[in-house]
């Protein structure tokens, strides 16, 4: 009974009609005699739309789904299977004008025709080779952008920040990932709860840089999270020339120690693959950086964005000691450049210069220096920047 | 032999369209020994072949003394006009790059510093030197017939001694039909370089000192280089050196180009050559054009007393003329553009004006 209330709905055009399996084949045979080849094909004993077909074969939900035990190759993709069907079309090839046939031709209705065999079999060729095709396109794989290796999401570019809710865009900003963990939380209803974390950094290349962190449950969903936080946390950092740093800065943040060197054009990033992606984003072109201890990602950025804001330029250093900033460069011969002079009084008694500079000698530099270190990895050639 | 006739059209230069006594041309064509036993800018060979000592004596004898390169006066005039432009002469050599060092300075630790770039700048202006062409060497030594057919190539024998100076060495060369004589001037410079290489010079002239190349350096304004290269590669007193150099000025003349030289110890020899050759129309333009008018009256000055018998030199002794009037006599008298050094003139002066009476 409830299996003929439902073979009803499937036939709308019968709903008034008081369903039976008996009563649909009588109507059948005696409306549309041509339909009767139709109505035997349609499931009237159990029909399932596709959605509850496709939910039982795809298996979404489920013990296995449930707390990360999915594996991902054994996940089936939903096809659509009525993509590039024709109301009208069918195994017998009849033309219903109207439907799949045009209704009217030069001002006649047309009346209902069949194609021959050959036309036929050439109409169902080419669907079956569009269906086909239609298969291969989904499965290229599309090529995406690698960042810092083929299977790591350190280093691959996030797009802009999106825009504020007062209109403003950030169309010069580039976002990188940073760093893409899995963290887990333990609940009391599910046990290990999955988030993933991720570390984004934001710059627009002349000096105006930040980052943040952002968690949520989808990886998307954090990628968002991070961006659109990172672009509220800016630090404006002072470049020389627009692509170094002012001095040699050597500092320690938490248990990461980093000591980078200013170096002349044309010498190129040559840091922690990290801190390049930092530089790039800020604007620095030429650094040399070491970074020694911890490699914790989150350390290392907050670190080198301190020490890099904390810098002291020229104009600063000349202003504190009241003394001209002349530089001298090796390819200028002896010739002084004056850099920067001090805003306020310009000091007469020198500054005192010893003969053993009172500096804090690094052991690893001393070793690099005498020729006492055996490292495969120092003055290694790789590529540029 | 074209050797000899651009001897004489080099004499030509120096004596004028005026006769003079022929002891004043080989005072002219002579070079005084002691100037040039002076420290010079290369590391030259200080000996000098013997027999122009010998003739160096005569020259003190002329009553009217023709002014050399190395004069001290001319010196000092070539000097100021060339101008002391620190940024240019320290500009970036190409090089691998090390990052720069700073310092605290006080005002006259910085003007201390500032002292010893413009000495360190003064020896690198040092002028080389402007000789006369070498006359070439065609001194046979020995024919022997005998040894005719029996060598199928030139041998070239050298004195290798360490401390004989480079003018003095001995190379003589047997050929194949037995003469043996004295190298030729390239022959020596050649072997010279084999045994006692300097840094900077090619055993054979590179190639950019072909015509065409030489061309293509002038449109890409690079007659520094060409010049530095030149004088690595060549003597001072070499046909290929002398005659290098003339092009380049002369391309400098022909489009103007006088401030590429400026600050460079190239243009004292610039300056000599265009008063040597009475052509300082385009120098003294340009100079005035750049508001350097006093060392456009130094550049007439040095005309003067190279041609004190020209027109213009016996007008400013008559007016006694001094700054931008001696300019203005020589233009009226000699130039070939007077015209237009008048004009540059007036315009510089009503530009002055203007200038000091906005300020």
């Amino acid at each position: 009974m409830a299996a003929a209330v439902r073979a009803a709905r499937c036939l709308p055009s019968l709903r008034g009609v008081p369903a039976g399996h008996f009563w649909s084949r009588q109507l059948a045979h005696s409306a549309f005699p041509a339909a009767s080849a139709l109505s035997s094909k349609t499931g009237t004993l159990s029909s399932v739309t596709a959605e509850e077909l496709w939910k039982g074969a795809l298996a979404e939900t489920g013990a296995g789904a449930r707390k990360g035990r999915g594996k991902r190759s054994k996940k089936k993709r939903r096809k659509d299977l009525n993509r590039g069907q024709i109301i009208g079309e069918g195994h017998s090839g009849f033309l219903w004008p109207g439907l799949n046939a045009p209704l009217t031709k030069n001002g006649v209705v047309q009346a209902i025709a069949q194609r021959s065999k050959e036309e036929q079999e050439k109409v169902e060729a080419d669907l079956f080779q569009q269906r086909e095709e239609w298969d291969r396109k989904r499965k290229i794989k599309v090529k995406r952008e690698r960042g810092w290796s083929g299977n790591t999401w350190g280093g691959m570019s996030l797009g802009p920040p999106d825009p504020g809710p007062n209109g403003e865009t950030y169309e010069d900003f580039d976002t990188r990932i940073l760093e893409v963990r899995n963290v887990f939380n333990m609940t009391a209803k599910e046990g290990r709860k999955k988030s993933v974390r991720v570390l984004v950094a934001v710059g627009n290349g002349r000096g105006a840089a930040g980052f943040a962190i952002g968690k949520a449950t989808e990886r998307i969903d954090a990628f968002r999270k991070a961006k659109n936080k990172a672009i509220h946390y800016l630090h404006y950092i002072e470049r020389y020339e627009d692509h170094t740093i002012f001095h040699d800065i050597s500092l320690r943040f938490k248990r990461t120690h980093i000591k980078m060197k200013k170096q002349p054009r044309g010498y190129g990033l040559r840091c922690h693959r990290a801190i390049i992606t930092i530089c790039r984003l800020i604007g620095i072109k030429d650094m040399y950086a070491k970074v020694s201890g911890s490699v914790n990602m989150l350390n290392l950025t907050r670190g080198l964005f301190q020490g890099l804001s904390r810098q002291e330029t020229h104009q600063q250093l000349a202003d504190k000691k009241g003394l001209h900033v002349v530089e001298f460069r090796e390819e200028c011969g002896p010739l002084p450049i004056v850099v920067a002079s001090p805003q306020g009084a310009l000091r007469k008694d020198p500054e005192p210069e010893e003969e053993v500079p009172d500096v804090r000698l690094d052991w690893e530099e001393v070793k690099a220096a005498q020729g006492m270190k055996r490292s495969v990895w120092a003055g290694l050639k790789r590529a540029a920047t | 032999m074209a050797a000899f006739r651009v001897q004489m059209s080099l004499w030509k230069f120096l004596m004028g369209s005026r006769g003079l006594e022929p002891v004043c041309n080989q005072a002219v064509t002579q070079l005084k020994p002691s100037a040039l036993l002076q420290p010079l800018p290369l590391p030259l060979a200080v000996g000098l072949p013997r027999r122009w000592l010998s003739s160096g004596a005569e020259s003190d004898t002329s009553k009217i003394k023709k002014p050399t390169f190395m004069d001290e006066e001319v010196q000092n005039i070539l000097i100021k006009i060339t101008g002391l432009n620190l940024e240019k002469i320290f500009k970036p050599a190409i090089q691998e790059l090390k990052p720069p060092t700073y310092k605290l300075m006080t005002q006259a630790q910085l003007e201390e510093a500032t002292r010893e770039a413009v000495k360190a700048a003064k020896v690198r202006l040092k002028m080389p030197p402007v000789l006369e062409e070498r006359a070439p060497i065609n001194d046979v030594l020995a024919e022997d017939k005998i040894l005719e057919g029996t060598e199928m190539a030139k041998y070239v024998f050298t004195d290798i001694s360490y401390n004989i100076p480079h003018r003095e060495r001995f190379i003589v060369v047997r050929e194949p039909s037995g003469t043996l004589r004295k190298a030729f001037w390239e022959e020596r410079d050649r072997v010279i370089q084999i045994y006692f290489p300097k840094e900077g010079r090619r055993v054979l002239p590179p190639i950019i000192f072909k015509e065409e190349n030489l061309k293509t350096m002038y449109s890409r304004d690079r007659h520094v280089d060409v010049l530095n290269l030149c004088i690595a590669q060549f003597e001072p007193d070499s046909t290929e050196y002398i005659k290098i150099h003339h092009q380049t000025y002369q391309d400098i003349d022909k489009h103007g180009k006088y401030d590429l030289l400026r600050s460079t110890r190239h243009f004292g020899g610039m300056a000599w050559y265009f008063v040597n050759k009475k052509n300082i129309d385009g120098l003294l333009i340009d100079q005035i054009q750049r508001d350097l008018t006093d060392d456009a009256t130094c550049l007439v000055q040095l005309y003067h007393m190279l041609h004190p018998d020209g027109p213009s030199a016996q007008e400013a002794r008559e007016q006694g003329a001094e700054g931008i009037h001696l300019i203005k006599v020589f233009a009226k008298t000699e130039a070939q553009k007077g015209a237009y050094i008048e004009l540059t003139l007036q315009t510089y002066q009503e530009a002055f004006i203007s200038h000091s009476a906005a300020s």
